[in-house]
């Protein structure tokens, strides 16, 4: 069996990889993805700790995880729908009406 | 085994009044007249959330829990959900006539509302972090379709978008919190967790990085600097009455949430936690307050002096004794009720736009004198003068501070709130002394909604209540600290 270090290990990279995505990407639909990116490290590691302790809570968790990024999901991209309807652009950097 | 049971239902059921409004709102849309359907959406939806209100009182001083002890209605819940609740009403009072004005116009702007309180209030009685998840996210995303509900207006689609990318990225923090102290602990109960980290200390990196975790989360929901970046664009580019709404009761949420979390999940003795939040209050009250300096725009203004007024309330979570704590119930009530009712001024037309920038104001006193006199009470209790509810509630704040030796910290709150003076009272400035120049042919006939007034009549009422006798909600402040210790 895979010590579960490694898999926590690789949980928290796919953590970082999603965190360095939001921060350095410039289209709005791959920041998006890599928010996705982070709940499914979450649920990775969830099941990780899940499997380990051999309690169930953990795995109740990931279904209410998946169901709220999905209903974010739905609202997230229809929100990036209407605001390319009004701009036609998905670039965050030209996202800057609001500033100081 | 013995499975769910109707008692269980006991602690929720203002919850579940609630939701049950929003589905009736949602029927009454469909099958109401189309003359007086806007008339009866907003009442019934402020009929639900009094009915919500009566079933709250009834349970007050009970403490009864259910679903395996993963929710709870306790006095500290039934308080904060009084102040969500109440924020609602009056937003629903002031969004009548905005709603209209703006194309906006649909059920499902009650609707959202309703589930975004219903997420609140499981947001404040969870014990179980799941269930706090799940009320910040149904809070959260019903407030990121409010935020971008004027669609084709470009910016409320850029803060609707800020919004929900930050929020979605918050609550990717908060859940790895969640798992890492999960993993910790073995249990995602907070008063398990709580057992679990005394008993095998506090010292385990998985609780030390998952409480950070959590704590980052949670600041990002209540704007502490340095996760504040989002709040004065997603309350300019927000519909007006929906910024009042995030700022009384989603904030207030947040604090709830920290304060449980913080109060029965992690002990805060260690000098290093300390040292953080001492850190990140003085940074939110001393950032916001001179931002909100040299703003133009009145809601920005007002959003940036709302990243100041949580660092007051991070004052009182620094220091944690119970008349701090007891100080961030009141405070939090007091801002909710000057809050909406600042923001809700500014819903109203005043000669045929609503006020946007200071300059908009010059002469508003002469116009629209009832409405002056309103806003510049809200005014007042913002900067905190006496006998209005914001005065008490720094009062609260900042006498507990002192009497725990926080000298410093005390003195830059106080500070900051001179500081806040000079930007507060530019808008009663600009109300009475500026002569406002209109161009010509403008309609000055317009008379104020009266629902609109109703509702700002009454926060008024509620804000000086607050100043003059604020007693009673102190004690039942601090009632409900010490049940939660």
């Amino acid at each position: 069996m895979i010590p579960i270090e490694h898999i926590l290990l690789l949980s928290a990279l796919l953590f970082t990889i999603g965190v360095m995505g939001v921060m350095l990407r410039r289209n709005v639909i791959v920041i998006f993805m890599s928010i996705e990116l982070m709940l499914n490290a979450v649920n990775l590691s969830f099941v990780t700790f899940a499997r380990s302790m051999d309690s169930m809570t953990g795995v109740v968790f990931i279904f209410f995880i998946i169901v709220v990024a999905a209903a974010e999901a739905v609202v997230g991209l229809s929100i990036i729908l209407s605001i390319y309807r009004t701009r036609k652009t998905l670039n965050i950097e030209e996202f800057n009406l609001l500033k100081w | 085994m013995e499975f769910i049971t109707l008692a269980d239902l006991t602690p929720i059921i203002p919850e579940i009044i609630v939701l049950l409004t929003a589905c009736i709102v949602l029927l009454v849309d469909l099958f109401a007249p189309k003359k007086e359907r806007a008339f009866t959406l907003a009442v019934t939806t402020i009929i639900g959330l009094l009915l919500a209100l009566l079933a709250e009182t009834q349970l007050h001083g009970k403490e009864i829990t259910g679903f395996y002890g993963t929710v709870v209605a306790d006095d500290f819940s039934i308080l904060f959900e009084f102040i969500y609740m109440s924020v609602a009403i009056v937003t629903v009072f002031v969004s009548r006539h905005y709603i209209s004005d703006n194309e906006m116009n649909f059920g499902e702007y009650y609707v959202l509302l309703l589930t975004a309180v219903s997420g609140m209030m499981f947001m404040t009685s969870g014990l179980d972090l799941l269930v706090i998840f799940i009320g910040l996210e149904i809070m959260s995303i019903s407030s990121y379709i409010l935020v971008g509900m004027k669609r084709k207006i470009a910016k409320a689609n850029e803060a609707a978008l800020k919004y929900l990318l930050l929020g979605a990225f918050s609550t990717g923090f908060l859940l790895y919190g969640i798992s890492l102290l999960y993993g910790a602990t073995g249990s995602t109960l907070l008063p398990e967790i709580i057992t679990q980290i005394k008993l095998n200390g506090a010292d385990n990196p998985l609780v030390v990085v998952g409480m950070a975790l959590v704590i980052v989360a949670m600041s990002f929901k209540i704007a502490v600097v340095p996760f504040h970046m989002w709040t004065p664009d997603v309350y300019t580019g927000a519909p007006t009455p929906v910024t009042g709404f995030l700022s009384g009761a989603a904030k207030a949420a947040g604090f709830a949430v920290f304060v449980r979390v913080l109060l029965t999940g992690i002990p805060l003795d260690s000098a290093n936690w300390e040292n953080l939040f001492w850190i990140l209050a003085v940074l939110t009250m001393t950032v916001g307050n001179v931002m909100a300096l040299r703003q133009n725009e009145v809601k920005r203004m007002l959003a940036f002096s709302s990243i100041a007024h949580a660092g007051y309330v991070m004052v009182a979570i620094v220091v944690g004794s119970t008349s701090a704590i007891s100080g961030v119930i009141f405070y939090s009530c007091a801002y909710a009720l000057m809050g909406t009712g600042a923001f809700g001024i500014l819903t109203i037309k005043d000669a045929g736009r609503t006020p946007r920038t200071f300059d908009d104001l010059a002469g508003y006193g002469k116009r629209n004198p009832f409405l002056a006199l309103l806003m510049t009470l809200f005014i007042f209790s913002l900067v905190g003068l006496p006998l209005t509810g914001g005065f008490i509630g720094k009062l609260q704040i900042f006498s507990a501070a002192l009497q725990d030796g926080w000298i410093w910290l005390t003195i830059i709150g106080i500070l900051n709130s001179a500081l806040s003076v000079y930007y507060y009272l530019r808008v009663p400035m600009f109300m009475y002394m500026r002569e406002g120049a209109l161009p010509e042919g403008t309609d000055l006939s317009e008379q104020t909604s009266g629902f609109a007034l109703t509702g700002l009549i009454g926060t008024a009422a509620a804000v000086i209540y607050l100043g003059i006798f604020p007693d009673r909600i102190l004690e039942l402040a601090s009632l409900s600290i010490l049940a939660l210790l």
